[in-house]
C-alpha cells in the first residue's frame, strides 16, 4: 500500500475478544435469577397431523411445575414468521413437521421440568407426510397451508431466450440438486424473559434479529410494541439460523403468565431439529454456447423445499434467480423458480440466501461446456467473465470495479505456483 | 437419592461439596460454582466447548458425573488469569484474532492450556492432534493454530524474563 | 437426570459386595464417554451409579514374560502414549490413539470400551484381533475368558457374557514377538471425533522364512462385534507374507464383506472401502517385519 492510513491496514483487537477470553461474556445460558424457572417445549413427534387430544393435566398437576400452556394460552396472535406470518407459537390447527411446538411447561429445577414434559400426553390423527417438491406439486397432495403447496414463485428473463437457442454450436442440459444443511452454530439456542424493574417484559436472547424479535412477542401477547423489551446477550455463532425466532416467544409467554423469570435453554437436537436449514433445490439447466466457448443462452429451472413454514424463504427465491447466470455474461437469462413448502425441516437463511445453490449449477455448466469443446476450465471463464460494460439478467448495467478477470488471473498464477498440472490444466 | 460431598481443587482452591449426584460436573461447574465460562454445545463429547484440564488433562465435563470429580484439581478458564494478570494463550488469543463468537474459546483455551504445560514447544501437527477435540464454528482454525503457536512463543519469552530477574 | 445413589468405591473388594448387593438396578460408570449421555437424555435409568475410575489398581498396563496385561479403567490417552505398546502392540497404540477426540480418550477406557460392547469400538476391535481374554470378578470369584467368547455371550444385558453382578477387571492377551506384527487402521467421515466407518485389525505372525504361521484380520463397525475375515486369515497361512501375497487377499476380503452386508445400503461402499482399509494396514505390517526381520521379501 502506497499511503498510510490511521486505520486501514493496522489490526486492531477486537473490542469484545477481552470478555470473550476471560470467559466473563454472558451468553444467554448463563443468566440466572433469583426465583428464576426452566421453561421448556412440548413437540410433536409426527410430521403431518391433527391433534385430537392434548391431556396437560398431569402435567400440571406435578409439584414444583409452575405453568403449563397450549395455544389456548396465547392472548396476542398466534403466529409469526419473519416475511409471512405462518407459524403457530404453539400449534392450534395441525402439525406441519417433526418437532413443532405443542405446549410449553415452565417449572422449579430442570429435573422436574423434564419430568412435566414427559407426563404430557397427545393423540394425533395423521396426515399423509409430504416430503419431496414433486409430491408437493401434485394435483392430489395434502395441502400443508392453505389451498397450494407453492409458497412461491419468481420469474426472470432478460433477452431473447427461444431465439437464441436457434443459435448455438453446442448444449448441455443438466439437472442438480443440493441438499439441506444446518448451521449448527456452536451455542444451541437460549434466552431468558423477566420482568425487570420498571414493569417491561424483556427477553435477553441468543438471537441475530432482536428488533424482529420485540415485535413477533409483543404481537403474540397482544400488547403494544413498547412494553416489550428485547436484548441480545453475547451470542455463540448464527450464520442466518439465529434470524428467526428461536425460544423468545415461549420465554416470554411463560413470563407473562408466571410473572416470573423463565429461561429456555434448547439442547442440540432440539435446536438442530426446530431451526432453519439451508434450502435443498433442484435444478435443471439448459445451456447453450458458440464453438469458441462464449455461453448465449441459459435456461434454468429452480425448485425450493422451504420445508414447513416460510422463514426467510421469500428472501432466498429472490435471490437465486438473480445469481442464477453467476458472474459471467450472458446475454440471454431465462430462470424459472418455484418454492414449495413440504413437512421437512423449515428451510430459511443461511449464509448466502440460495446463491451457493445456484452457483452449483452456473459452475457446473462451465465445465461440463468446457469438457464439450475440449476448452480449460480456466480459459472458459475468462472468456464469459463480466467486464465493466455488461448487463446483468436483471438490468443492472456494470459501469465500474468488476475485477472478476483479475482475480482469476491472480488465482491462476497461485494455482500454478502450489499445484501440480502435470497433467494437464484441468 | 442421598447427597454426596465431595472434595474439590477448583481452580487452586480447595473445598468440600454437597451436591445430587445425578448431575454432570459440567453442571457442577456451571449452577453450583458459577463458573458459566464452561460451556455446553452438544453434550456428547463431541464439541469441545465443556473442556476444562482435569488433573493435568482435557476432558469433556458433558461425559462426567460431578461425583467422578471427587479428589481432582480442575481449572476453568476464571482460573487462567491470576492476580489481574492475563495468560499468554488468553493474550495470544486476542492478538491474532482467534476469537470470534468466543462460545469455543474457553475449551480452546484450556485445551491449548494442558497442551503448553506438558509440550511448552508443540510442532504444528502436536498442535493440530491437540486442539482435533475442540469445534469452531466462526473462524476455520487457522487463526486459533496462530494463536497457539503464539502463546508457546509468549511463555517462552515469560519464562526468559524471569530467568534474567 | 433421574435420581439415582453414587457410590464410588476405592478398591475392588470393596466394590464387588455393592455391585452383588445391586445387580441389575446399578450401572457402572468408567469414563462415562457413552453410558453419562444416556442418564443425561433419561434413556438410562438406574437406583444406583457405581464410579469404577477411582479403582486405581485398575489402572496399569503390565508386561510380564508371556503376556500384556490391562487394567479395565486404563484410558486410552494412556494405552496409547504407552511406550511399550507403541513400539510392540502397534494396533492397540493405533486404535485407541484415535478414539474420538483427546478429550475423550484421556476419559475413555479399554474395560469401558469392551463392556459397552459397541459396534465401532476400535479398542475393543484391536484386543479382539490380538485374540485377548478378559477377567471378570465378582463375589463369587473369577472368571477368565476369551473375548470372542464374551462377545458372544448371553449376560444380563444381552450384549456379552458379563453378569450383573460381575466387573471386568483386566484385558490381556498374549505378548507379540519380534515374528508378529500388528496394525489398525480406521476409517472415519474425518481425521478427529469421527466414529468408525470401518476399523481395520490385523494381526500376522511369521517364520524365520517370512512364512506366515498365523493370521487374524478383524473388520469393525461391520457386525454386531467386529467381523472376523476367516477365509482372507486362511489364505494368508502358509504363504510367504509379501506385499503381493496380502494383496492378493483383497478380493477375499471383498467377498466376505459383501456376503456380510448384502441388505444393508451401505455396502456398495464398504465393500469397496474395506479393501483401502487393509491396504493401509498392510503396509504398516511391511514396515514392521521389515524392521523386526530385515526384510519378508
Amino acid at each position: 500500500m502506497s499511503k498510510e492510513y490511521s486505520v486501514l491496514g493496522k489490526s486492531e483487537i477486537k473490542v469484545d475478544s477481552l470478555e470473550k477470553v476471560l470467559g466473563t461474556a454472558k451468553y444467554a445460558g448463563d443468566y440466572d435469577m433469583p426465583g428464576m424457572l426452566y421453561g421448556g417445549v412440548f413437540r410433536s413427534t409426527v410430521p403431518h397431523a391433527y391433534i385430537k387430544k392434548l391431556n396437560l393435566e398431569k402435567a400440571r398437576k406435578m409439584p414444583g411445575v409452575a405453568c403449563v400452556l397450549d395455544h389456548t394460552a396465547i392472548p396476542g396472535i398466534n403466529r409469526f414468521g419473519i416475511i409471512i406470518k405462518d407459524e403457530p407459537c404453539l400449534v392450534d390447527d395441525k402439525v406441519r413437521r417433526y418437532g413443532d411446538a405443542i405446549a410449553v411447561v415452565a417449572a422449579e429445577t430442570k429435573e422436574i421440568l423434564a419430568e412435566a414434559l414427559e407426563a404430557i400426553e397427545v393423540e394425533y390423527e395423521e396426515i399423509e407426510p409430504i416430503f419431496t417438491i414433486e409430491r408437493a406439486l401434485e394435483e392430489d397432495s395434502p395441502k400443508i397451508h392453505g389451498d397450494s403447496n407453492i409458497h412461491a414463485t419468481k420469474h426472470l428473463e432478460h433477452g431473447d431466450v427461444d431465439g437464441a437457442f436457434e443459435k448455438f454450436d453446442v448444449i448441455v442440459e443438466h439437472e442438480y440438486s443440493t441438499h439441506r444443511l444446518s448451521h449448527m452454530f456452536i451455542e444451541p439456542d437460549a434466552g431468558v424473559a423477566y420482568i425487570d424493574e420498571n414493569g417491561m417484559l424483556t427477553v435477553v436472547a441468543s438471537t441475530q434479529n432482536p428488533h424482529y424479535d420485540r415485535g413477533e412477542v409483543a404481537k403474540m401477547l397482544g400488547v403494544p410494541t413498547n412494553r416489550v423489551r428485547v436484548k441480545q446477550a453475547t451470542t455463540g455463532g448464527g450464520f442466518g439460523g439465529k434470524l428467526d425466532i428461536g425460544v423468545q416467544l415461549h420465554c416470554a409467554l411463560l413470563t407473562y403468565y408466571t410473572k416470573k423469570p423463565v429461561k429456555i435453554v434448547r439442547g442440540r437436537k432440539e435446536s438442530t431439529t426446530v431451526s432453519s436449514k439451508r434450502h435443498p433445490m433442484v435444478m435443471k439447466a439448459k445451456t447453450g454456447a458458440t464453438k469458441d466457448g462464449k455461453i448465449l443462452v441459459t435456461d434454468i429451472f429452480q425448485y425450493g423445499d422451504t420445508g414447513a413454514y416460510a422463514s426467510y424463504g421469500p428472501a432466498v427465491i429472490g435471490r437465486s434467480p438473480v445469481h442464477a447466470a453467476g458472474p459471467y455474461d450472458v446475454p440471454n437469462v431465462r430462470v424459472h423458480a418455484v418454492f414449495t413448502y413440504t413437512n421437512n425441516p423449515m428451510s430459511g437463511a443461511f449464509r448466502g440466501f440460495g446463491v451457493p445453490q445456484a452457483a452449483v449449477v452456473h459452475e457446473g455448466q462451465m465445465n461440463a461446456i468446457a469438457e464439450k469443446l475440449n476448452m480449460s476450465q480456466f480459459d472458459i471463464r475468462m472468456i464469459n467473465a463480466q467486464t465493466v460494460g455488461c448487463t446483468l439478467p436483471t438490468g443492472q448495467k456494470l459501469t465500474e470495479s468488476v475485477g472478476f478477470k483479475d482475480t482469476l488471473t491472480l488465482a491462476m498464477e497461485k494455482a500454478r505456483e502450489v499445484m501440480d498440472f502435470s497433467e494437464g490444466e484441468l | 437419592m442421598k447427597q454426596i460431598t465431595i472434595e474439590v481443587t477448583v481452580n487452586g482452591t480447595k473445598g468440600k461439596l454437597t451436591i445430587d449426584p445425578n448431575k454432570r460436573l459440567l453442571d457442577m461447574l456451571r449452577e453450583d460454582l458459577g463458573l458459566t465460562s464452561v460451556k455446553e454445545g452438544c453434550s456428547e463429547g463431541e464439541c469441545g466447548a465443556c473442556t476444562v484440564i482435569f488433573n493435568g488433562d482435557p476432558v469433556t465435563t458433558c461425559c462426567m458425573l460431578a461425583g467422578q470429580a471427587d479428589g481432582a484439581e480442575i481449572i476453568t478458564v476464571e482460573g487462567l488469569a491470576i492476580g489481574g494478570k492475563i495468560d499468554p494463550v488468553q493474550q495470544a488469543f486476542m492478538e491474532v484474532g482467534a476469537v470470534q463468537c468466543g462460545y469455543c474459546i474457553p475449551g480452546m483455551l484450556l485445551t491449548a492450556k494442558a497442551l503448553l504445560m506438558k509440550n511448552p514447544d508443540p510442532t504444528d501437527a502436536e498442535i493440530r492432534v491437540a486442539m482435533s477435540g475442540n469445534l469452531c464454528r466462526c473462524t476455520g482454525y487457522a487463526k486459533i493454530h496462530d494463536g497457539v503457536k503464539l502463546a508457546a512463543k509468549m511463555m517462552k519469552e515469560q519464562q526468559k524474563e524471569a530467568v534474567n530477574e | 437426570m433421574k435420581e439415582f445413589d453414587f457410590i464410588a468405591p476405592r478398591t475392588v473388594e470393596e466394590f464387588l459386595p455393592v455391585l452383588d448387593q445391586y445387580k441389575e438396578k446399578a450401572e457402572i460408570v468408567a469414563g462415562g464417554t457413552d453410558i453419562v449421555l444416556e442418564f443425561n437424555e433419561r434413556k438410562l435409568n438406574p437406583e444406583v451409579v457405581l464410579d469404577v475410575k477411582k479403582l486405581k489398581e485398575l489402572d496399569y498396563i503390565r508386561v510380564d514374560e508371556d503376556y500384556v496385561h490391562i487394567g479395565a479403567v486404563t484410558s486410552h490417552a494412556t494405552i496409547a502414549a504407552n511406550e511399550y505398546i507403541k513400539e510392540n502392540v502397534v494396533i492397540l497404540a493405533t486404535a485407541c490413539g484415535n478414539v474420538g477426540s483427546p478429550q475423550i480418550r484421556n476419559l475413555g477406557t479399554i474395560g469401558g470400551n469392551i463392556a459397552t460392547s459397541s459396534v465401532a469400538g476400535d479398542g475393543l476391535c484391536a484386543v479382539l484381533t490380538l485374540d485377548a481374554s478378559v477377567v471378570l470378578k465378582s463375589v463369587e470369584g473369577t472368571r477368565v475368558m476369551k473375548l470372542s467368547d464374551f462377545l458372544n455371550g448371553e449376560g444380563y444385558k444381552k450384549i456379552n457374557a458379563l453378569k450383573a453382578n460381575e466387573l471386568l477387571t483386566e484385558v490381556f492377551f498374549e505378548k507379540p514377538d519380534k515374528h508378529t506384527a500388528t496394525a489398525f487402521y480406521k476409517l472415519g467421515k474425518r481425521k478427529a471425533l469421527a466414529i468408525s466407518m470401518i476399523g481395520g485389525g490385523m494381526v500376522v505372525k511369521v517364520d524365520d522364512e517370512g512364512i506366515c504361521t498365523f493370521a487374524s484380520l478383524r473388520a469393525g463397525a461391520l457386525g454386531r462385534y467386529p467381523l472376523q475375515l476367516k477365509a482372507a486369515e486362511e489364505f494368508l497361512v502358509g504363504k510367504k507374507l509379501t506385499m503381493d501375497t496380502m494383496m492378493a487377499s483383497l478380493p477375499i476380503i471383498h467377498d466376505i464383506v459383501y456376503e456380510s452386508a448384502k441388505t444393508r445400503p451401505s455396502v456398495i461402499y464398504k465393500k469397496e472401502a474395506v479393501q483401502g482399509v487393509f491396504h493401509g494396514d498392510f503396509q504398516v505390517i511391511e514396515d514392521q517385519l521389515n524392521k523386526n526381520m530385515g526384510g519378508i521379501r
